[in-house]
């Protein structure tokens, strides 16, 4: 009887003991189960960051394109228009002038603005690439460069050319642009070279310099003082297409950028 | 070890909490006051209840009055960590939980260990841990839990009353049908008290910390 008793008490401490470990057992897996599900938290609150960083960002750069197109649609209707006026003014005036040879240089400047005018506007929107698309738009941006820099800029393209919507054909344009321009001021470059290439996953452009190169890390660093706003325009833009930017800092002379953007079925040449 | 010393090392064990909780008691927040209040009582309960057995009375009265309100002050500590809408939950259990102490000490268990009581204040008290657990998951309101000093204390109550659980479940089996002295699961109840005391000791510690580092970068601030 007494041994049954006893049997009986052990057995009610080793249920006691067996709740104590399993409570403590259940202490443990939550916290387990709370790390992972903070951890899970965290990871979409970084996805979600990272969205409404990339709507921001495509925002800001709609309002800039907005913007600048505004600013062109003003410089050549307006500020154009009235130029062209004063120089038809300015022409009928001088045919009643006894020595009507006394305007020409009046004329001479008012042309060199209008011109200046429509060259401005011109860069604030390019008008080719909405009518013709982004290789006639390139083709443009190339040749007008080099009519202004007196450098070489040649432009090279496959043949074929994939079908992109008029705001990504807008980015790559800018991004283009804007190298092109770091080019021209900062690599004391004689030769600078474009090249176009698709292929049936991909889009890539290069722009090719043999100036002095630089050190793209150096420029970003610079990013307060507004030396390396270009390039943080440029990656943002990269980004905001689904590109890859890849400078190449394994040469000896000059620089290479390369600009990878992977092609939906829908934009496949 | 006998049951005497080991009953004296678990109310000597519930001191460095105390100390801890009262140093600073007024710039706690009210979940630590009530904690500070709890083990404050706890240790005079402890103490009154060794001062009857030297005095040769029923130290049963003691633990009935601990009992008697310990719930309130444990559901004071937890009032502020659940939502607001349980505060109308929680004075209706309260109320009910005392109704029920003093019906069992008056109509049913009597001077006798207040088994009942315990039992049902073990679960009020395991629900209130599983809530706040629940508050926890669903807010995640610190990227450690292991930092946060009531998540030790909770884990303490959770852990000690689901021990403790089982052995009131069964104490007044074993006292009226096996007559068995309890020296094995008094000494159980009393290890799992002692680990509790420790942890609070430890959640105690971890906000006095805490405490200070908020104070210290508010000024250099």
């Amino acid at each position: 009887m007494a041994q049954s008793e006893a049997t009986e008490i052990y057995l009610i401490i080793a249920v006691g003991i067996v709740t104590m470990m399993v409570m403590a057992g259940a202490i443990i897996i939550f916290v387990v189960f709370y790390q992972k599900r903070m951890l899970r938290e965290q990871m979409k609150r970084q996805v979600l960051e990272a969205q409404y960083q990339q709507k921001m960002l495509q925002a800001e750069l709609e309002s800039q394109e907005a913007e600048r197109r505004r600013l062109a649609a003003d410089l050549h209707d307006s500020i154009g228009g009235m130029l062209s006026t004063i120089r038809v003014g300015i022409s009928t005036m001088a045919r009643m002038l006894p020595n009507p040879q006394t305007v020409d240089q009046t004329k001479q400047m008012l042309d060199d603005t209008i011109s200046s005018v429509r060259r401005i506007s011109r860069d604030l929107m390019p008008s080719t690439l909405e009518k013709f698309g982004l290789l006639h738009a390139l083709t443009e941006l190339c040749e007008r460069f080099e009519a202004t820099s007196k450098i070489n800029i040649a432009f090279h393209h496959g043949e074929v050319h994939p079908s992109l919507d008029k705001p990504r054909e807008l980015m790559i344009f800018r991004v283009v642009q804007e190298l092109l321009n770091n080019a021209i001021k900062h690599s004391e470059a004689k030769q600078i070279d474009v090249r176009m290439n698709a292929s049936e996953s991909e889009l890539k452009i290069t722009v090719e310099d043999d100036g002095v190169g630089f050190n793209p890390d150096d420029f970003k660093a610079d990013a307060k003082s507004g030396k390396g706003l270009g390039l943080y325009n440029i990656e943002n833009r990269a980004r905001l297409l689904g590109a890859d930017l890849t400078y190449n800092t394994t040469r000896i002379k000059g620089s290479e950028t390369i600009i990878t953007l992977p092609l939906s079925h829908e934009q496949k040449p | 070890m006998t049951p005497y010393v080991v009953s004296a090392l678990t109310t000597a064990s519930i001191l460095p909490a105390v100390v801890m909780l009262l140093s600073n008691f007024k710039s706690q927040p009210s979940t630590f006051r009530w904690l500070a209040v709890l083990l404050s009582f706890s240790f005079l309960c402890d103490v009154a209840a060794f001062l009857l057995y030297h005095s040769g009375m029923n130290q049963n009265a003691a633990g009935a009055f601990y009992w008697l309100f310990s719930t309130i002050m444990i559901s004071g500590f937890f009032l502020r960590l659940v939502p607001q809408s349980f505060r109308r939950s929680f004075l209706v259990m309260n109320v009910l939980y005392l109704l029920f102490a003093l019906t069992n000490i008056f109509l049913i268990q009597g001077a006798r260990i207040q088994s009942y009581t315990q039992s049902i204040q073990a679960v009020i008290i395991i629900i209130l841990c599983i809530g706040y657990y629940y508050v926890l998951i669903k807010e995640l309101p610190t990227e450690q839990i292991h930092r946060l000093p009531t998540f030790w204390i909770t884990s303490a109550f959770f852990f000690s009353y689901a021990g403790k659980l089982v052995i009131y479940a069964v104490v007044n089996y074993l006292t009226q049908y096996l007559k068995d002295n309890l020296v094995i699961i008094m000494n159980l109840h009393n290890l799992l008290t002692i680990i509790a005391n420790t942890v609070f000791a430890y959640a105690a510690w971890l906000n006095r910390k805490q405490q200070r580092f908020i104070l210290s970068s508010r000024s250099a601030s």
